[in-house]
């Protein structure tokens, strides 16, 4: 089931929206992957009536009009529950309704569940989470990716066209690479953050994961609106894009000059190596440059990285105090400050607990100069490696990660080895630039794949260099 | 650099509205010590000239306008005290409930 | 010993826009609990802030007012801390970048002379919601959270209880003559942290100070701080010393307590807040700002001084509100004579009964228009001063109009020549003796004869005219 397909068939009237939307709740209810925390039957399969309604009186009115899709549960759902994969949010149920979830409402798309993540989004595993470690459709035995897990795993296993992660330091790329989906994170400020669980304020941005860069672009179009609720969204960037990927063509790699890092790649599992290598002889081989360049600072992008996104984590989960909404500990009745530490160190899982106290730690007076305000200089830092790269170069090619998607529990072991896994995802996010994650071949049952950077606010340009390298793969 | 002492990470902790369960001091104290030694790597990076980065979009502020970055002083609907209070652990007279007398701030 | 007083104000004030800082909640302080709230205002999970544009301007408006810089790029923090009527556990507010820096505003200190009071910084920031106890229970209303505010700082440049109230009344003045905040004290619009400490006098090295939270009335500030002094004072003079200490000023006691004293547990992690850009304003912008602020308290006294030959004192209190100097100004439209007698008469006549009644001049019952015809009536010799304090009295509590009182009472003046040469030869002839002693070089007994006119035209005789008249008939 993919977007374009979806709604050339439902257009046609070859499928209904209630035909795919029952398909979609099937695979859902059967799933192996453990993706879903709420499945939205009801109000999917009213949904689904309505738009065959539309559909059959006017034409679906857009890309997505009757097509399924599942929404990571860091995005909130007025009146649906909204948990972040968190305990301390358990029966959380919104009063408002946030940007994604209402612009792809309003372009007819169906939801059909909200899907797990890593606790608030922190994790590259989603093991972090009360509900389940979510498995990779490919191989149960191995993890689906995260934070986005849920969403990548939704979309891999058939319950859903298209799925909205977010993308801190990697959490839709890197599921996505894991279960051999296209990933997107566009450029920080493209789509609103309005709805959207914080994490990292400055890092978090939401994208979606599907099967193609055509499917990515058609929900581009729908969430791409100036929101007016988030003053980090751009204005006048409404994307119009899949006319473009529509045309695109294998000619278009032709004197594009891609950008690399032999050192990135040659850090890769032989595995991941591999496929690495073939990528580039495709694009190479559709007559685009490659180009080797050094990215000398992206070696302490993990290290900024969690001093950045757990300070700003710090203070963003300050609100879960069990005061206004969320869970609160009675046991400590008369005694405020019991009942705030009960009720968070209850609520917040170890990982989540870990990442608050250090960002806590690095904000805090005596030692901000030397964590947080170093870690935000050499993001400028990364940011100018890009900047130089950029000089002469269309996009840049990386690993999504070194290893393909790792074993269940495999992450218990080792947290600090854990992050080093999102080396080559961070510095994206750093820098606020779009990235796209591809698939391309597979080891075994497992999928690989690599990724696409390109420069800051020309997402339009990375989607249709994707669209390209798609179609020169196929060729 | 210093390696933190159980008491500091604590102190922390208490910032944060948090505990560290009894038991795991040992496992956690370390765990923060190993994160903390691994981004003493940044030390090694010169920024003398480094403007800190705080944000992508305070990067490209020639893509917003102020039109854009405030709202207009017009009232708008507000939630209503049901919806407001729906999710809350305790209510009480259309109020937030906290069973703890706590001083005016 | 004998010390310096060293004293610095910490005002928030409210801005009167008609939504919050951050959403577009109505702002209202006698709402139903909870109904003027939203996702923002309530910190429900994934919202984010949305900068009031009118508070902007508000600021801006304030910064020029006082004399201050306008950053040209302005930049919002978050203070984190734990509170539950701060439900995002953090406050949005300014840090390094405040809107406003090195400013300054005028006073008169205690001898009349003019005096500079430095404003460190304004800062825009919100307000917080409402804790109150029932029982064993707090309950929280978040109508008033998110309110924007702006924290104006002074340098600790007054040195005793008057100036501090002084600079208080001042900066009052200027945010209500600017339309940007309400202003009234006892719903918490104009709120006042105070910081005192003692030096031994002409030391340069500052002494320990006390913070003394949330006073809300110019009188209790210089209360709050003349105790704050004698209690350092004690301390000190017996070789203790003082404590980092945020205090309460207790009504009733006319005494602080202490709320809490100051520990390095106060880390409040200010750092850029990752939601707002930062404000951008342009020279354009401000000066667009500046041609719409109204003429403020000191363009006024100077203006009053020039061009109604009033003295500082008088146009200070003429000027100390803006409806005030309203009214003055609406009085002279119709009044003909010195502007120093309307300055008298409104000062110690009208601003006494006010005060008396605790009504404010917006409400004064007697209308401008009729305290120019009062005074007309004085000027033109129609009413003695005296008796126009009677009618004034009657102005007062009926609300009716001078002419309207004097006509009632009967009270005009007898200016009728005629009537009263009749008066005076007919109390002439009746008291002969009175007129041998006069004649005889008793000229004490031409006060009898005066009195003898009063007292038979009820006080209504105009004086100078009666005077004439009777050194005329008993000079025959």
């Amino acid at each position: 089931m993919n977007i374009y397909e979806s709604h050339n068939l439902l257009k046609s009237k070859k499928i209904s929206a209630t035909e795919l939307t029952k398909e979609a709740l099937t695979k859902a209810e059967t799933s192996k992957t453990n993706a879903i925390i709420t499945l939205t039957s009801d109000l999917a399969l009213r949904r689904a009536k309505e738009a065959d309604k539309e559909i059959s009186s006017k034409g679906p009115k857009g890309w997505l009009h009757g097509v399924p899709f599942t929404l990571k549960d860091l995005f909130i759902t007025k009146n649906i529950r909204t948990t972040a994969g968190s305990k301390i949010l358990f029966n959380y149920i919104p009063p408002y309704e946030g940007y994604v979830s209402r612009s792809l409402s309003d372009a007819g798309a169906i939801l059909i569940g909200k899907v797990s993540c890593d606790e608030f989004g922190m994790g590259s595993t989603n093991e972090n989470t009360p509900f389940g470690a979510v498995k990779n459709p490919h191989d149960v035995n191995h993890v689906a990716g995260g934070s986005s897990g849920g969403s990548a795993a939704s979309v891999a296993e058939g319950s859903s066209a298209f799925s909205m992660g977010t993308d801190t330091g990697g959490s839709i790329r890197l599921p996505a690479n894991f279960c051999g989906l296209v990933g997107f994170k566009p450029t920080y400020g493209r789509v609103s953050r309005y709805g959207q669980i914080a994490y990292g304020s400055s890092l978090d941005q939401a994208g979606p994961v599907a099967r193609n860069v055509l499917d990515v672009g058609c929900v581009m179009e729908a969430i791409t609106q100036k929101d007016p609720l988030d003053v980090t969204n751009v204005p006048n960037k409404t994307m119009k894009i899949v006319g473009a990927l529509e045309k695109a063509n294998v000619k278009d790699l032709k004197g594009k000059v891609i950008a690399y890092s032999r050192e990135f790649i040659e850090a890769c599992d032989n595995d991941v190596k591999s496929s690495l290598y073939d990528a580039l002889k495709v694009f190479e081989s559709s007559g685009a440059i490659l180009k080797e360049t050094s990215f000398p600072h992206f070696k302490y992008s993990v290290a900024a990285y969690y001093l950045i996104a757990t300070s700003e984590a710090s203070t963003n989960l300050a609100r879960y105090d069990g005061i206004h909404f969320g869970f609160r500990d009675k046991s400590m009745k008369g005694n405020l400050e019991q009942t705030y530490i009960r009720s968070r160190t209850e609520g917040f899982g170890e990982e989540v607990r870990k990442r608050i106290i250090l960002g806590t730690f690095s904000l805090s007076s005596g030692y901000q100069d030397q964590y947080f305000a170093k870690a935000c200089k050499v993001r400028r830092k990364i940011y100018q490696d890009f900047e130089n790269a950029f000089l002469e170069a269309d996009a840049i090619f990386s690993p999504v990660c070194a290893s393909l998607a790792f074993k269940q529990g495999e992450g218990k072991q080792d947290p600090l080895k854990m992050y080093m896994n999102d080396l080559y995802t961070i510095p994206v996010n750093l820098a606020g630039l779009p990235g796209l994650a591809l698939p391309f071949g597979k080891h075994g049952n497992l999928p690989t794949g690599f990724q696409l950077i390109g420069k800051s606010f020309q997402d339009e340009e990375l989607l249709k260099l994707g669209r390209a390298f798609e179609l020169a793969s196929k060729a | 650099m210093k390696e933190l002492s159980t008491d500091v990470v604590k102190h922390v902790a208490g910032l944060a509205r948090l505990e560290i369960p009894q038991g795991e001091e040992a496992t956690f104290v370390n765990h923060m010590n190993k994160v903390l030694s691994y981004v003493e790597l940044l030390s090694e990076v010169d920024t003398k000239d480094a403007e800190p980065f705080f944000s992508p979009a305070k990067e490209h502020l020639e893509y917003y306008t102020e039109e854009f970055a405030t709202h207009q002083d017009k009232v708008r609907p507000s939630l209503g005290a049901d919806e407001v209070l729906k999710n809350a652990p305790s209510k009480q007279q259309n109020q937030f409930a906290v069973e703890a007398v706590i001083e005016e701030n | 010993m004998n010390y310096d007083i060293v004293i610095g104000l910490e005002v928030h004030a409210q801005l009167s826009t008609n939504t919050k800082a951050w959403c577009q909640c109505e702002i209202s302080t006698n709402a139903y609990e909870n109904t003027k709230v939203c996702e923002v205002c309530s910190a429900q999970p994934g919202t984010l802030p949305v900068y009031n544009k009118q508070a902007v301007e508000y600021a801006i408006k304030l910064a020029l007012a006082t004399n201050s810089e306008v950053n040209k790029i302005s930049v919002f923090d978050r203070k984190n801390y734990f509170y539950p009527d701060l439900p995002k556990g953090y406050q949005i507010t300014q840090f390094d970048k405040p809107v406003g820096e090195k400013g300054f505003l005028e006073i008169l200190d205690d001898e009349g002379n003019v005096k500079r009071i430095g404003l460190q910084r304004i800062q825009m920031e919100e307000d917080t919601g409402k804790s109150s106890h029932q029982g064993e229970k707090s309950l929280i209303n978040l109508n008033r959270a998110g309110t924007p505010l702006l924290e104006i700082v002074s340098d600790p440049d007054m040195c005793t209880p008057k100036e501090a109230s002084a600079y208080l009344k001042k900066l009052h003045s200027i945010l209500v003559y600017l339309g940007i905040c309400h202003g009234n004290m006892q719903d918490g619009n104009f709120r006042c942290d105070v910081n005192v400490s003692l030096k031994p006098k002409g030391s340069s090295k500052l002494g320990t100070r006390t913070e003394v939270k949330n006073v809300n009335s110019f009188r209790h500030v210089e209360m709050a701080i003349e105790y704050e002094v004698q209690r350092h004072k004690e301390l000190l003079d017996s070789g203790k010393s003082i404590l980092q200490q945020t205090l309460l000023f207790e009504i009733e006691t006319r005494k602080t307590k202490v709320l809490r004293t100051k520990s390095d547990a106060d880390d409040y992690r200010y750092f850029p807040e990752p939601d707002l850009l930062p404000l951008v304003i342009t020279q354009e912008h401000i000066e667009k700002v500046r041609s719409t602020l109204p003429e403020l308290p000191d363009a006024k006294i100077k203006r009053f001084m020039d061009s109604y030959g009033i003295p500082l004192y008088d146009a200070s209190v003429l000027t100390s509100e803006k409806a005030l100097a309203n009214y003055f100004e609406e009085s002279l439209k119709g009044y003909e004579g010195e502007a120093k007698k309307m300055s008298n008469w409104i000062m110690v006549e009208l601003l006494r009964y006010l005060n008396e009644a605790g009504t404010s001049i917006d409400r004064s019952p007697v209308k401008p228009s009729s305290m120019a015809s009062l005074l007309n009536a004085i000027q033109s010799g129609k009413i003695s001063g005296k008796i126009a304090k009677d009618v004034f009295l009657k102005m007062f509590d009926t609300g009716k109009a001078a002419e309207a009182i004097i006509k009632e009472m009967g009270l005009e003046q007898i200016s009728d020549e005629k009537a009263l040469i009749e008066i005076a030869e007919r109390i002439v002839t009746a008291n002969a003796g009175q007129v041998e002693k006069y004649k005889g070089g008793n000229e004490r007994v031409f006060g009898f004869f005066v009195g003898q006119v009063m007292k038979e035209t009820n006080g209504q005789a105009n004086p100078v005219m009666t005077a004439e008249i009777l050194k005329k008939i008993l000079g025959q």
